[in-house]
């Protein structure tokens, strides 16, 4: 029950208005039913992310993932479980950007040895390994339609086949209770091809970012300010890994960590870029040339923008998109 | 009661410490840390630090990459370095234990943000330091920085807080 401190209308927890003091005050035909809170007109759940829109989308939440849905599933099997567990709280950041600076942002690879360049010195990443690495299979981006992308690292540490090279490289004998979980839970095989892949670097359109073990989400304030969300994802049943992602988490995101404050101060300084003037278009054609098909979805090299594209195509159909139907 | 020397010194440690930081001056203030030293920003002040997520939470090999990233010459959030003025409240001596002092300040930090938007943030709160005495010498064992907007949607920490 929720009792609203102005004039202590009552609600209960569906949002129904169950009841108004000094009734006298109204007509006998006052209908309560009419004045309960406004509920989001769209709301479904795929594996514990619980989707909204307020206004309706036009779509059921199936059509919206689409493919994707494979992203997610990604996350969430690394839980023995199958479900995540986010109780550890959100960092916000809060900065002066338009919020789609961050989808641009979280699965371009072409920043990555420039804006992050800091970090690279400072730290004995696995991401450098990787990437270094001649015989493994590169990472790639992957436009999966619909506005929803990734930067494809898991096929690269697939190849490599190392368990938990993905995880800073922990080695296994340091998660036993986990590794006999997942093992029990999906076998020996699947549990191994589970541990060498590791979760996604994706976004859910519009603005859902599953970036490694870290759930992330932003909103705009207005057109040139925006906050950004981060938990640890915290895998249900794993608190072996739960203890590392959460110092992980603290390392890479967040308002005093090492990355991401490095994309937001670009990120400011784009925006006041963009009021410059002189150029009307800003240029998202690189990797163009080179990529191609690959299951339905649009691959290319890690530096490409073919994501961006896969973004801003999304985003327009939906500024066109007759929302009142 | 403390005497008055011991509050002398731990305040002089204290405020050069602060002075530190506001200079951006990072391998001089990493000097200042034990071996086993802990910088920590939690969200308010009930948190712990091994259940939930902080904003800050180095331990001393995280503190020595801090720097080395501050000190890289490509740290753009902090390219260039934010001209920072620091207040710090008269020390309150909370606890000791031979040569191991807890002692907590107030106070209040004005950040230009000169990296990107040129704005003016006010940061304040109350840090709590665990000093010990090394070798004759005041060391930071531990730093915890409780900000009064923890909890809400903050800009960039970058610099030394």
């Amino acid at each position: 029950m929720q009792v609203c401190p102005y004039h202590g209308w009552v609600y209960d927890l569906t949002g129904a208005l169950i009841d108004v003091p000094h009734k006298d005050g109204y007509p006998d035909d006052f209908d309560k039913s009419e004045f309960g809170m406004v509920a989001a007109s769209q709301v479904d759940v795929y594996r514990g992310f619980v989707f909204a829109s307020l206004e309706g989308s036009g779509m059921t939440l199936a059509e919206h993932l689409g493919a994707a849905t494979a992203l997610i599933d990604r996350a969430v099997d690394l839980s023995p479980e199958g479900e995540l567990d986010l109780q550890a709280g959100w960092l916000q950041h809060r900065f002066k950007a338009n919020w789609k600076m961050l989808p641009e942002n979280d699965c371009d690879g072409y920043h990555v040895e420039t804006t992050h360049a800091s970090f690279m010195h400072a730290t004995d990443s696995q991401a450098m390994d990787l990437l270094s690495d001649a015989d493994a299979e590169p990472p790639v981006v992957r436009d999966w339609g619909n506005g929803h992308m990734e930067i494809d690292f898991n096929v690269a540490y697939r190849s490599r086949n190392i368990p938990f090279e993905w995880f800073g490289r922990v080695p296994a004998s340091k998660l036993p209770n986990y590794t006999a979980a997942m093992i029990k839970a999906y076998g020996e095989e699947r549990a191994h091809e589970l541990s060498v892949t590791g979760p996604p670097h994706a976004i859910i359109f519009p603005n859902l970012f599953l970036g490694e073990l870290n759930v992330i989400f932003y909103y705009p304030v207005s057109a040139d300010e925006c906050v950004q969300l981060y938990t640890p994802m915290s895998l249900k049943g794993a608190p072996e890994v739960n203890k590392r992602a959460l110092h992980q988490t603290e390392g890479a995101v967040g308002p005093a960590s090492f990355l991401i404050p490095e994309d937001v101060i670009i990120a400011e300084r784009n925006q006041a870029g963009l009021n410059a003037g002189g150029r009307d278009w800003v240029d998202l054609s690189r990797g163009l040339h080179r990529e191609y098909e690959e299951d339905g979805k649009i691959v290319s090299h890690m530096s490409d923008e073919t994501v961006n594209r896969g973004f801003w195509r999304r985003h327009r159909e939906e500024m066109l998109r007759d929302h009142s139907k | 009661m403390a005497s008055f020397e011991l509050i002398n010194e731990l305040t002089q440690f204290i405020l050069k410490e602060s002075r530190f930081c506001d200079l951006s001056l990072y391998s001089d203030w990493e000097s200042l840390w034990t071996d086993d030293g802990h910088y920590w920003v939690p969200r308010s002040a009930t948190m712990d630090p091994e259940k939930h997520v902080s904003h800050l939470n180095d331990n001393r090999m995280r503190v020595h990459t801090r720097v080395k990233a501050l000190n890289s010459g490509t740290r753009h959030s902090q390219l260039p370095i934010s001209p920072m003025s620091r207040v710090i409240s008269p020390i309150e001596l909370e606890a000791e234990d031979g040569d191991e002092y807890q002692v907590g300040v107030n106070f209040n930090l004005t950040e230009m943000a000169i990296q990107s938007t040129h704005d003016m943030h006010i940061w304040a709160g109350r840090i709590t330091y665990q000093l010990r005495r090394v070798d004759g010498e005041l060391k930071m064992a531990r730093k915890k920085v409780v900000l009064v907007n923890g909890n809400e949607p903050i800009p960039n920490i970058a610099f030394l807080i």
